[in-house]
């Protein structure tokens, strides 16, 4: 039998048995780790499949920024599930006979990896190939170089291409979504101003310097690691045309640097460093950068998000500048949303 | 059309999502406090000045697709924008804009003075999402659109809470249900991909034809139901909507109710008979009875529950549960009167019921809340207000002259040339039981006295009036002068029928 096959079956059945442990544990805290450690599996399994862009997301956000926001929503409610769970029998017949069902409607796919599944051959091919071509419009002068292929080796890496570029609108609206979720937080989480001023000062004192760790040690390695981090993040960042990554996973990493700043030394000193209002401001920049630069090819001549229209000379060149824009677009929303998020439910009341 | 559009004309379908995502985005910028509430009215009413143009357009020059990025279908996101989308689209942002118009003295009271910016955001990001549901030609996209709406709503409605606690329980169950509803939706287009390694809906819906389909098609088809089923609020599975809709902020109830329910039931629309096949054109039999039963069962149950709630709101949630049923019976059964009838009755019912849930707002933002045992003698002391609800009540019963009687007549010709006598008789008991509702609130208003302490209490100001009235009056003037809007349904119900994309 081969040996990948053997390795992923047995990571599936982790996973699964991860996932049913952390329904049925009673101790939330034991409950978000069993979390964790199902996003890391989950990661490997990814990785194993090639899917590396994925993997990296899935080991940034579900098993990193995820878990973290997590437990830091544990330190306000408690760790103790208040109730007994009520299992249903009607409830577990109906979901058993949804997997069958689901069960059913598989049977009849592909086989993993099948060179003539249809997702295999019908758009696919043409995505790796890079030979699509834009749409004509009168706009574009009739020599217009996309023959060489749509972005011209700028754009190795196709997961990059078919994010950025070929479905850019769905990750447009993916960052909107991820922007949406900040401003619900602001919504729902921020205090009731209600109470007299002085009692939230005192307040947010209080927690800050509960939240600063006192150990020497953890303040001098751990703000060793910062800048590394950050680095990191910023490779991640600009790397994704080349490599697995880009704006989704360098925003979590970028803002695993500063939450981590603000775990060793206190949120008044992050604060210092990157004020609030920079933060609150970023989270609509981000947005802001991916939807202007779709308007600025629209202002140029082409339609929404045709990056080629930046520069009619060069158009891969313009595709690969265009997508280096959203990219940063979505990095800057998503680190300062995870911020906003953090900064939430470390301080807000209610 | 308007000249300074000109330029701009091709690119339409797009703007229409941009300028409301573009208006939420900067809306904590630009909106801070009192601000957002104009921010929020232009966005909206720049919004319904393009989905008139771009209606126009279409209803000269034919569907519109826009290739996003350049890149030609089914490789790149295509808009796409036919009949039918240009009317939801005009439906979403013109009712959104007069109920947004309405609402800045009831948010005013009803949300805390420091989140006014990221309200004004949320509800300009919920109206983004309706928008790019309608517009999409794309079945991934249309999930991540999904996606934004739903996460949206979920955070205006838990936003009720200083009004009522159980606007987080609600909210919560709500979030629960609608992430299901969500997860099986994408399940059922996961499967559809690898049934044809294609996204694009008309790429799917030729594919799909094509083939034989088989045990993936149907289990795709079968969680697309579900998941829509819990999305528009189709009985059985709308039990999250009356408590959410009592419960949210009066806006965002008039908000949600107009709109929110009509997006799902157009995403039905689009993916019973553009996106999965058909047989020639039509729903197969046991879709029918499905579709025909769950929605006959809705107007049934829907209109019962109303007649013995003790709240407008709760009242008017139950009978939008029956409204949800005559317009998802009038898409099942593929005739072309019915599917007339339906998507009338969309349009009509987004204007009545926007406008009945602006007027209870209007009687919690003046009496604390709108329970029937507040309401007594109301019909005297707040005569305008009052004389709203009643007018909107005779639309739902489908009296002759209102918008209602003209959908709902279409409806119950094709149910009858459809062959479909039993699901007729459906619609004309529901019709019977919303006169008993109705009459509950005429009896509450007008016939019993008012409490001897009852404070004194003023009718609402003008500024809270008008839009309730233009919503109410304009589906009354519908009902007087319906042929071209009917033709406009026709017209819009053929190209659905004629499986065309």
């Amino acid at each position: 039998m081969d040996p990948v096959l053997l390795l992923d079956v047995l990571l599936l059945i982790l996973a699964v048995l991860a996932a049913v442990a952390a329904m049925l544990q009673r101790d939330l805290l034991g409950s978000v780790m069993l979390m964790g450690i199902y996003s890391l599996l989950m990661a490997v399994i990814w990785a194993n499949l090639f899917a590396m862009d994925v993997s990296f997301t899935e080991a940034s956000v579900g098993a990193g920024a995820a878990t973290v926001l997590l437990l830091m929503a544990l330190t306000r409610i408690g760790t103790r599930e208040r109730s007994g769970g009520d299992h249903s029998l009607p409830a577990l017949v109906l979901v058993v006979l949804t997997g069958v069902v689901l069960l059913y409607g598989t049977s009849e796919l592909p086989r993993f990896g099948d060179p003539q599944a249809p997702a295999q051959l019908h758009i696919a091919p043409h995505y790796l190939a890079q030979d699509i071509g834009k749409v004509s419009d009168s706009a574009t002068p009739p020599n217009s170089p996309h023959g060489e292929g749509d972005f011209g080796h700028h754009v190795p890496n196709t997961v990059t291409a078919v994010l950025a570029s070929y479905r850019g609108y769905d990750t447009m609206f993916e960052t909107a979504v991820i922007f949406s979720a900040g401003m619900c937080l602001l919504l729902l989480l921020r205090p009731i101003p209600r109470r007299s001023p002085e009692t939230v000062t005192i307040d947010e004192s209080g927690s800050t310097s509960h939240q600063k760790s006192e150990s020497v040690v953890l303040r001098t390695i751990g703000g060793m690691l910062i800048p590394y981090i950050l680095v990191f993040g910023f490779y991640v960042q600009m790397h994704g045309e080349i490599g697995p990554g880009g704006g989704f996973q360098a925003g979590v990493l970028v803002a695993a640097a500063f939450i981590l700043h603000s775990l060793l030394f206190g949120r008044t000193a992050t604060d210092r460093w990157l004020p609030r209002w920079l933060v609150d401001l970023a989270m609509s920049l981000g947005v802001l950068l991916y939807a202007g630069t779709g308007v600025a090819c629209m202002a140029m001549g082409g339609h929404f998000l045709d990056y080629s229209a930046l520069d009619r000379v060069h158009p891969a060149e313009a595709e690969a500048l265009g997508m280096t824009l959203v990219e940063a677009g979505v990095g800057l929303t998503v680190a300062s949303v995870v911020l906003t998020i953090v900064r939430k439910v470390q301080g807000g009341t209610r | 059309m308007l000249n300074f559009l000109q330029p701009w004309a091709n690119h339409f379908p797009v703007l229409l999502v941009l300028i409301p995502l573009l208006g939420g985005v900067l809306a904590p910028i630009f909106g801070r406090g009192s601000r957002g509430w104009a921010w929020a009215v232009l966005t909206t009413g720049i919004a319904t000045i393009i989905s008139i143009e771009m209606l126009l357009v279409v209803r000269s020059g034919g569907a519109i697709s826009y290739p996003l990025g350049g890149w030609p279908a089914p490789f790149g996101i295509e808009l796409k924008v036919d009949l039918l989308s240009a009317i939801v689209a005009l439906v979403v942002t013109s009712v959104g804009w007069i109920v947004t118009i309405h609402s800045r003295r009831s948010v005013q009271v009803e949300i805390p003075a420091d989140r006014l910016g990221p309200f004004w955001s949320v509800w300009l990001l919920a109206i983004t999402g309706l928008l790019g549901i309608i517009v999409t030609g794309d079945a991934f996209n249309m999930y991540v659109l999904l996606e934004i709406s739903a996460l949206t709503i979920y955070g205006l409605i838990a936003m009720g809470r200083s009004r009522d606690r159980k606007a987080l329980v609600s909210a919560f169950n709500y979030l629960i249900l609608g992430s299901i509803g969500a997860s099986f939706i994408l399940i059922a287009i996961g499967l559809l991909y690898a049934h044809t390694g294609t996204l694009n809906m008309s790429d799917l819906h030729q594919r799909l034809q094509a083939s034989d389909g088989g045990a993936t098609v149907m289990t795709a088809r079968a969680f697309l139901l579900v998941g829509l089923s819990l999305k528009m609020a189709l009985f059985p599975l709308h039990f999250w909507m009356p408590a959410a809709y009592s419960t949210a902020p009066s806006a965002v109830a008039s908000l949600l109710s107009a709109t929110a329910t009509k997006v799902g039931i157009y995403m039905a629309m689009r993916f019973l008979y553009t996106v999965l096949p058909t047989e020639g054109g039509v729903l197969t039999d046991p879709n029918v009875w499905l579709l025909g039963g769950c929605a006959g069962a809705a107007i049934f149950y829907g209109s019962i529950q109303a007649s013995r709630q003790p709240s407008l709101s709760l009242l008017l949630a139950y009978s939008s549960v029956a409204q949800v049923g005559y317009i998802v019976m009038g898409l099942a059964v593929g005739h072309i009167d019915a599917m007339t009838g339906s998507i009338l009755h969309l349009m009509f019912h987004a204007l009545m019921k926007g406008g009945l849930f602006l007027c209870a707002g209007i009687f919690i933002y003046r009496l604390g809340s709108n329970d029937f045992t507040q309401l007594a003698g109301i019909g005297r002391r707040m005569p305008w207000t009052s004389a709203a609800v009643v007018l909107g009540g005779l639309g739902m019963i489908g009296v002759p002259g209102t918008a209602g009687f003209i959908s709902k007549l279409h409806l119950l010709r094709g149910l009858l040339l459809a062959d479909h006598p039993i699901l007729a008789m459906l619609v004309l008991l529901g019709s019977a039981m919303a006169a008993i509702y109705t009459w509950k609130f005429v009896e509450i208003a007008y016939l019993k006295p008012a409490a001897e302490d009852a404070e004194e209490i003023r009718e609402a100001p003008f500024e809270m009036l008008w839009p309730v009235w233009l919503l109410i009056g304009s589906s009354i003037w519908l009902g007087l002068n319906p042929a071209p809007v009917v033709e406009l349904a026709t017209d819009a119900a053929r190209a659905l029928l004629g499986g065309g994309g």
